[in-house]
């Protein structure tokens, strides 16, 4: 490998990084390999031992990353413990939001039970006693209500079910999270 | 040499190859490869670290019609040199103990 293609590999492992962090690397390599070139080293040989561009852009982005770290760390941990904070209380939120949903539910599924049971017996009255059509219809309607209800019950039970597994799980992993960071 | 202790002791011996001249990444890496292993990625994040921290300067300068640049130690990078001979001191007594 020759230097130009050196340096062009290594720019392409480089585009996430900001543009002058990028210019200068590229810069420190490029007069590495010329450096080594004027003192009479082989080209090939020189960038051989530097490394796969791969590894370099690493090591790099590794240490960029430990330096960040250690200018923000205070910052990042309070901001976690904050986050966490704020999910939980969120999560909080949505098991009560759960809870008044899960007395509707019950108040729908016993409503429909009796409004169902009710007009079953009236039908069976009227259907025994003198038959009236206005009666009938309007029973048979009360027990399709009852019916609706329970209906409904059901699909929002089956929902809440549904979101309620899925945001515990997040819960608990936000609850580790706070723990972790304070651990820390 | 074990990592760490290592990574330790490259930025003071890469301010003291400083010391007398100013010096630039070839020349660097061949006197400090003298002492202890230095490879040229492992020195970027050492020049870029003590540039930050104010403990050497850069300055480019036109050699053979291409632009090199140049590290020179600055005042405070000369006071951590010698702060870092408390260090040392305080090294060599736990040796002692850790040898003895």
């Amino acid at each position: 490998m020759d230097k130009y293609e050196f340096l062009y590999k290594l720019g392409k492992q480089l585009d996430t990084q900001p543009h002058q962090d990028k210019k200068e690397v590229l810069g420190y390599y490029e007069e590495l390999i010329q450096d080594a070139i004027d003192s009479g080293e082989s080209e090939s040989a020189f960038i051989d031992r530097l490394g796969s561009v791969e590894k370099i852009a690493r090591t790099l982005k590794k240490d960029q990353a430990f330096v960040e770290n250690v200018k923000t760390k205070q910052n990042y941990q309070l901001q976690n413990v904050f986050s966490a904070t704020v999910k939980i209380i969120g999560y909080g939120l949505f098991f009560f939001a759960m809870f008044v949903l899960g007395s509707i539910v019950f108040s729908l599924f016993s409503s429909g039970l009796s409004l169902m049971f009710f007009a079953a017996l009236r039908l069976v009255t009227i259907l025994t006693g003198g038959f009236e059509l206005n009666n009938v219809l309007m029973f048979a309607g009360l027990i399709l209500l009852g019916l609706g209800l329970i209906l409904l019950g059901w699909w929002l039970a089956r929902w809440m079910l549904k979101e309620a597994k899925g945001k515990l799980e997040k819960l608990l992993e936000a609850v580790q999270s706070l723990f972790k960071k304070e651990g820390n | 040499m074990d990592a760490q202790l290592k990574k330790g002791l490259l930025d003071l011996v890469v301010l003291a190859v400083l010391k007398d001249d100013d010096s630039y990444g070839y020349k660097i890496i061949q006197d400090v490869s003298k002492l202890i292993e230095l490879s040229e990625s492992t020195l970027y994040p050492i020049l870029k670290r003590l540039d930050e921290q104010g403990l050497v300067t850069t300055y480019s300068t036109e050699y053979q019609s291409r632009l090199r640049k140049y590290y020179r130690i600055t005042p405070q990078g000369h006071t951590k040199l010698r702060e870092s001979e408390t260090d040392f001191q305080e090294i060599k007594r736990i040796y002692d103990f850790i040898l003895r």
